[in-house]
């Protein structure tokens, strides 16, 4: 297949987004070599060659994180981009990764996205979602390598059948919601402050920690 | 009441004076308005460099004009916000405004509704209005707009008030925002 990724995420080759569609291409290249496939949304200056190269595919996989509850701005401009040419008959799947832990919070924008395919003409492969990404980067390999593996699996079933693994579409979703274990577990990691561990790094790697709370636009 | 108007339509649209007349409609019935119009504003996109949750708590480093509306934001009753639909949602100006009101919020979470939202920076935040423009959009496209704003409100520690369409009189309008 002719396939063509746009990676939507602001943080571009240095995003999550980035590390998930590469364990995607690396299981995908075991069955389906394919080169210099991925396309940086947030390069907005790059808008004229993401048409082309999102024109000349006939499968499409765009990837991007949840941005205020939607796609960000950059995947919407793109979407603005392509929408006075004839794309209908294109397959096109999506992926979207969120910093929540709930599959939940990407189900609005999955409907959207499924609905403008409907508008569009689109062959519709579906939308994979998988929620708390953030953090990734600083994750043990221990914590990833269940996550990294079904992504290298999605790929290779991409490959050789043309569209997402509705088992590990499954899979990658949980949890949907958090169970009323996982909620009471979580509001004590609140309360002792464990839940926020990873911000709180952060802050304190930056000499930022001290000033958390800071409202400069106070009016 | 303090309302912002934030319009997200682009300079070849073609009811450009809409707000403005919703603005002029506003103060007549008493309303402090203030109308920002994204197509005359410098506005970045957001970068994902989480500078404003790690770096410079609750500051964007980026130098636009954004400033201006998160003062106007934080300081106003109610904020709408209005765009023409395109592809079945918000215009991308608009939403690059709703993406970098992310230093409005703390990076922390908390549990709201049995779900993980994050923790508010500030005391009070503004109600929230949808105005869109329909164009070629249909009632599906609607909804899946109103309930992403929905969402999106809950995550601005707010609640979507008013959702409508420009095909409503502007005395209706009118009288829906000053009664919510």
């Amino acid at each position: 297949m002719n396939l063509a990724i746009f990676n939507g995420s602001p943080r571009k080759s240095k995003s999550n987004s980035t590390i998930l569609i590469q364990k995607f291409l690396k299981g995908y290249n075991n069955y389906d070599h394919t080169d210099n496939i991925i396309h940086y949304l947030a390069d907005t200056s790059k808008n004229t060659e993401h048409i082309e190269k999102f024109i000349e595919a006939d499968t499409v996989i765009i990837i991007f994180p949840l941005y205020t509850d939607a796609m960000p701005g950059q995947v919407k401009y793109f979407f603005e981009s392509i929408e006075n040419f004839d794309s209908s008959r294109k397959s096109v799947g999506f992926i979207v990764q969120s910093g929540f832990p709930e599959a939940h919070h990407s189900t609005f924008i999955e409907k959207y996205l499924e609905k403008l395919s409907i508008t569009m003409g689109w062959n519709y492969l579906g939308t994979i979602i998988k929620g708390g990404v953030e953090g990734i980067q600083i994750m043990p390999p221990s914590m990833t390598k269940k996550l990294y593996s079904n992504f290298e699996k999605l790929g290779m079933y991409f490959a050789s059948n043309g569209k997402f693994d509705p088992a590990i579409n499954k899979k990658l979703r949980k949890p949907y919601r958090l169970s009323n274990v996982r909620l009471l577990f979580f509001r004590f990691g609140i309360f002792i402050g464990l839940a926020n561990f990873y911000w709180d790094t952060k802050l304190k790697e930056n000499s930022a920690f001290e000033k958390r709370f800071a409202q400069p636009y106070l009016p | 009441m303090k309302i912002t108007i934030v319009d997200g339509s682009s300079d070849s649209y073609s009811n450009k004076e809409f707000t403005l007349h919703l603005a002029e409609g506003l103060i007549d019935a008493g309303h402090r308005v203030k109308l920002l119009k994204a197509d005359k504003m410098k506005i970045n996109y957001c970068q994902g460099c989480w500078s404003c949750w790690w770096k410079t708590p609750g500051e964007c480093p980026q130098k636009d004009d954004m400033p201006e509306f998160y003062k106007s934001y934080l300081e106003s009753d109610l904020v709408v916000h209005f765009s023409p639909l395109s592809m079945g949602f918000i215009s991308s100006r608009l939403k690059t405004i709703n993406d970098r009101t992310v230093p409005l919020v703390h990076p922390y979470i908390q549990i709201v509704n049995n779900e993980c939202h994050h923790q508010k920076r500030y005391e009070k935040y503004p109600w929230l209005a949808l105005i869109v423009d329909q164009m070629d959009a249909d009632t599906e496209d609607l909804k899946i707009t109103k309930d992403l704003y929905t969402r999106l409100a809950i995550n601005l520690k707010s609640e979507l008030k008013v959702f409508s369409t420009t095909l409503k009189s502007k005395e209706k309008l009118i009288d829906e925002l000053s009664h919510i």
